[in-house]
């Protein structure tokens, strides 16, 4: 047979009752004296083995094995069983486990002096500005068929999409043929505002209700023309007019 | 494994912790208590976890990864738990830590936080305190209890050392041993009879709610 004593890897040979037949001579150095290779695995690692062992086909994983040095040590372990014998070549895990494993202690320290207030501010400050938005489109019957709907803050997709379903659903349980949605309390457009305001009109088109954009300012009507909206919707100057219109028909 | 377990393993190996997060709070729309999510997800999931490492499935590196993310989601819910407690007595005290050459210690910390959160003033040691260390400081600061966990086989020969040389101190602390290996192995002849053997969070909670009622704790939300 082959004589793989000088194989430079820690190279070992052992039978089906898992007795070592054959070993290099970097696998005398690293391993302490042994029997059978199972003696060489740690308890938590002997499973694993035996499960891959049952295979025939060649494997490759992740080993805790015990060293001259010390009694559990990581190993990337390759083997594959030829007729009878299994050949096995174990190559420790070194200076990346190490390095992971100073990371890991470095963000545990770290941890401990992390100010969580901070996070927790934040959460309670994102769920502020929800509350606020969700308070930024109230909706007010002003007839038997028309509803305004007053806009305020940053037109922006999560002041829509907050608010949609509460004003799709008022809309249509109350029987509305008209929402009016009153601009002159919007300031700035946010990306994303104008499309998801855009989809709002179409679901309410869909079910049967128009809308009006009322008080639009000429730098916000820029910004629909640009981005080339063809809106669903009439356009009227100022709330009070239209009121006006109404009450006088 | 329960779908939630499964997404929060998902989100510890890809190191996500804001998606961990997440998922904790959808957990505790269900259930509140410290002890269930200890129990349910953070127990459950690590176990998950070192399964995932004995079929092959993940390497040791990425366990670290999840690991890590593990300790902030864990750092956080007890942040979030404590930060309005008032304290309105002189509260006990409690020492933890793994024994020597013990690097697994998420179970040490989910111990010493529900501790804290029970009224207890705690000193969390963590991993690979020598026996020396840790006699000077129980000396020093006078714990009511010290705790320790071992989960791994071959650390067992140094628990019996552990045990009789802490429960020697002169003012007697009482000595409680948890870990993977109490709830698999019968760990009395490494303990004495005094000795107090915790086989899982469940016990533990109870241990605690008979043992904690001169502390009064004033939680304001």
């Amino acid at each position: 047979m082959f004589n793989i004593k000088y194989i430079p890897v820690p190279y070992l040979i052992f039978d089906r009752s898992l007795k070592v037949i054959e070993t290099s001579e970097d696998a005398d150095q690293i391993f302490p004296p042994s029997l059978t290779v199972e003696d060489l695995i740690d308890e938590g690692s002997r499973n694993k083995f035996k499960h891959l062992l049952e295979g025939n086909e060649r494997q490759e994983c992740e080993l805790v094995l015990k060293t001259e040095e010390v009694p559990m040590a990581l190993f990337d372990c390759s083997f594959q069983w030829r007729d009878d014998a299994c050949h096995m070549i174990c190559i420790r895990k070194n200076s990346d486990i190490e390095r992971l494993e100073e990371l890991v202690k470095q963000h545990s320290k770290r941890l401990a002096n992390t100010n969580f207030e901070l996070l927790e501010n934040k959460e309670s400050l994102e769920n502020s500005i929800m509350k606020i938005k969700r308070l930024s489109a109230p909706f007010i019957k002003i007839s038997k068929t028309t509803g305004v709907v007053m806009l305020f803050g940053e037109l922006d997709k999560s002041l829509i999409e907050v608010n949609q379903n509460v004003l799709s659903e008022r809309a249509f349980k109350g029987e509305y043929e008209q929402i009016l949605f009153d601009f002159n309390g919007i300031g700035e457009f946010e990306e994303g505002g104008i499309e998801a305001f855009c989809y709002l009109l179409q679901r309410l088109q869909v079910m049967g209700i128009d809308s009006s954009v009322i008080g639009l300012k000429p730098n916000q009507a820029f910004h629909f023309n640009r981005q080339g909206k063809e809106l669903q919707a009439s356009f009227k100057t100022n709330l009070h007019d239209v009121i006006h219109t109404y009450l006088s028909s | 494994m329960h779908k939630m377990t499964t997404l929060f393993v998902h989100a510890l190996l890809s190191g996500d912790q804001f998606e961990a997060w997440k998922i904790v709070q959808m957990y505790q729309q269900h259930k509140n208590s410290s002890s269930d999510f200890y129990e349910d997800l953070i127990t459950q999931s690590m176990r998950e976890i070192g399964h995932l490492w004995e079929t092959n499935q993940i390497t040791v590196a990425e366990e670290h990864l999840a690991t890590s993310t593990c300790n902030f989601i864990l750092a956080y819910h007890h942040s979030k738990r404590t930060s309005n407690i008032r304290y309105m007595t002189e509260r006990p005290k409690a020492m933890f830590l793994c024994i020597e050459e013990e690097q697994h210690d998420i179970g040490l910390k989910l111990t010493s936080h529900l501790f804290e959160q029970s009224g207890w003033s705690t000193k969390l040691y963590g991993a690979n305190l020598p026996l020396d260390a840790l006699l000077d400081a129980a000396h020093e600061w006078k714990p009511d209890i010290i705790g320790l966990s071992v989960s791994i086989p071959y650390h067992l020969v140094n628990l019996k050392k552990y045990v009789s040389q802490l429960e020697n101190i002169e003012h007697q602390p009482t000595v409680l041993v948890g870990g993977r290996l109490v709830e698999q192995y019968d760990l009395s002849p490494h303990c004495s009879d005094k000795t107090l053997l915790i086989k899982g969070i469940k016990q533990l909670e109870e241990w605690l709610l008979n043992n904690s009622a001169g502390v009064k704790v004033n939680v304001q939300h």
